[in-house]
Parts: C-alpha cells; structure tokens; sequence
C-alpha cells in the first residue's frame, strides 16, 4: 500500500513547494493522478504480475460478456472448458475472442469466461483522509518522482521514469531466469 | 500578530521626518501615506509569495470576489470573470487559497497596522519616503533603507 498523501508531499518537496506557495492542492491531486495512470500504462507495457487480477464472467442477454469496471487490458482469456482464447479484430472462427465497446465477443459455445486481466490499483480514501493506493512501497519514491515530473509539465521524463521504474520492478517480480540445459544433458540448474 | 497602531508609526515617522511639532504634516496626510506604505508592503510580499498572506476561501460558482483578493495561488478549478467566481464545480463549494493584499480602509490613527511588528520599520521608511518626496527632498537614501528592508522578508522557498 502506497499513502499516497505522503507521495504529494515528496513530490512538492522535488519541485521546491513545500510551503504550498507555487501549486495549488488541486494541481497536485491532478499530477498525482497522471501519474498513477502513466505508471499502470508501463505496468501493463511490461506485463507486470502486479497488477494482474482474475475475473470470471457470465454471458448477458446481449450475448456478449462485460468486462470488469477496474480492466485496463487482457492478459489472457479462457473459457469453462478450459480452452485459451487468442484475439481476433472479429470473431471469424471459434477459440477467438475480440473486444468491441468495451465488451468481450466470442462465439456462442462459451457459457462462462475466466478473464485474466491487467486491472486499475484502488485508489481507497480513508475515514482520517489518507488516500492509499494499492501497489508495492517501493513504488512510492518513483512515483512522487513522476508526479514532480507531471507538475514540471514534463510529461517525456514522467513516462520514461515511469517505463524505468517498471521494468527494474519486472525484474524483481521474475528474480534469477532459470539457465536452460546444456548439450541437451541433464538440468544442472534445477 | 499585528499589534502596533498608526499612531505608533506615526510618532516615529514625525521624528524621522522633523515634523515633532505638527507643522508640517498633517495626521491625515500621515495616515494616508502609511495606508498606501501598507498597500504597497502587501504587493511587495505577495511578488516574494510569502506564505503569510495567503488566505482560504470557499468558493461556489458566482459568488462574489473578496475586496482583497489578490490572485490565486497555483491553479483551482476556479477562475474570476470581473466580480465574480466562476467555479466548474458549480453548487459545490471549491475552497481555494489565494494572495490577500493588506491595508485597505485604514483611515485613522487609532487603526492596527494590519502587519508583524517587524515589517513596521519598512512601512515608517516608506511613508517617510512619501512625505519627503511631497516636500521635494533627497530620498535616495530612505530609498536603498527600503529596498535592503524589503530583500530581508521571507518569500519563495522556506528559509
């Protein structure tokens, strides 16, 4: 968890704001924002795990099965039968799915859908005013780095800190790739 | 706190400008040149935004300006159309701070400087510039005593 009242504050402190005198509480909450979502745009360009999350839908009267408020993008799509779905611009044959109006479309022989998806973090406001949002505490620093960027109208270095954060965090999510065998011999790495 | 009345300043500023005996100026004239000195201290700390004279209001769509609003600090969903507030909020109250300027309706002795005891040294030069200059004289020297006055008061960044 993430206070994110804790990052505005580092964030007026890299701009040089912390008597409150140069931006307003509403710029800052503003920054704050992009920032998150220029963040969980590079969590998703990297495929982060942190912010995968599952869904199981049912198909609607429409036919089609409405995705989850929080989704931000596929990870991947299965159905009750256990069948993993690739993506089609249209559904023109079956085990595809495509995405039309915010909507899942596949073919009608899937009832129920086990979504895997890239969700929004929740942003949560407590009864004391602390805004927490819900990632990692090692995302707090960069992201009060991005929000000064965002504050600076620089939106160039918020995104490629944003891009560099994740993908140092890519890298603490996987840890040590397993080496693979050599000469076709047995796995000395296992 | 503000605690010091014109008529505190007033008494310095006859002994600064040798006018102990009420000859030359009269108490309003004084009154009127600490009064502007006021207004004019208030710009100065505004320019340097000193936190101090910031000020908070809540704020709903057309609702009348304050007298003393100055211009906000930093940006709010709130603009101003001459007199009034226009908010993109509408019913909803925005409460906004914004940089409050000092020293309107003072108008006699008996009146508080509406400023710390510590900024009375640059509101007495400054008046004293005002009155000498009426007279024609030499303020070259209140002048630089102003300006080193006015480099000393806090702005910007906390120090």
């Amino acid at each position: 968890m993430i206070d994110l009242n804790a990052v505005k504050q580092k964030a007026r402190l890299i701009v040089a704001d912390s008597v409150h005198t140069n931006f307003s509480n509403y710029e800052v909450d503003e920054a704050c924002e992009a920032a998150v979502n220029i963040l969980v745009d590079s969590l998703v360009a990297v495929r982060s795990h942190l912010i995968t999350s599952r869904a199981d839908l049912e198909r609607d009267e429409d036919g089609g099965f409405a995705l989850p408020d929080d989704f931000v993008a596929v990870d991947r799509v299965r159905d009750n039968l256990g069948r993993t779905f690739d993506y089609r611009t249209r559904i023109d044959r079956y085990e595809t799915y495509c995405i039309e109006k915010g909507r899942l479309i596949m073919q009608p022989d899937s009832v129920a859908v086990s979504l895997s998806y890239f969700a929004k973090p929740k942003i949560e406001v407590q009864d004391d005013g602390i805004m927490t949002l819900d990632l990692p505490e090692y995302f707090r620093d960069p992201l009060s780095r991005i929000t000064a960027s965002v504050l600076g109208n620089d939106y160039d270095a918020a995104e490629s800190l944003a891009l560099k954060t994740c993908l140092t965090s890519r890298v603490r999510e996987v840890g040590r790739y397993p080496l693979p065998p050599l000469w076709g011999g047995y796995d000395r790495y296992a | 706190m503000p605690s010091k009345t014109i008529n505190d300043a007033a008494i310095v500023i006859r002994q600064r400008v040798n006018d102990n005996d009420k000859i030359n100026y009269t108490d309003e004239e004084i009154v009127a040149d600490v009064a502007t000195a006021c207004r004019y201290l208030s710009q100065v700390l505004i320019a340097r935004k000193s936190p101090e004279m910031i000020a908070v209001e809540d704020v709903v769509d057309y609702a009348a300006v304050p007298e003393n609003f100055h211009s906000f600090v930093g940006q709010w969903p709130v603009w101003r159309e001459g007199l009034v507030f226009r908010t993109s909020t509408g019913a909803n109250a925005v409460t906004v701070r914004y940089w409050a300027t000092r020293g309107q309706g003072l108008s006699s002795l008996t009146d508080v400087i509406p400023f710390d005891e510590i900024y009375v040294d640059a509101i007495v030069t400054a008046a004293c510039m005002l009155l000498l200059n009426r007279d024609e004289f030499d303020t070259t020297k209140e002048q630089s005593i102003l300006q080193a006055l006015e480099a000393l008061a806090p702005g910007g960044a906390a120090k």
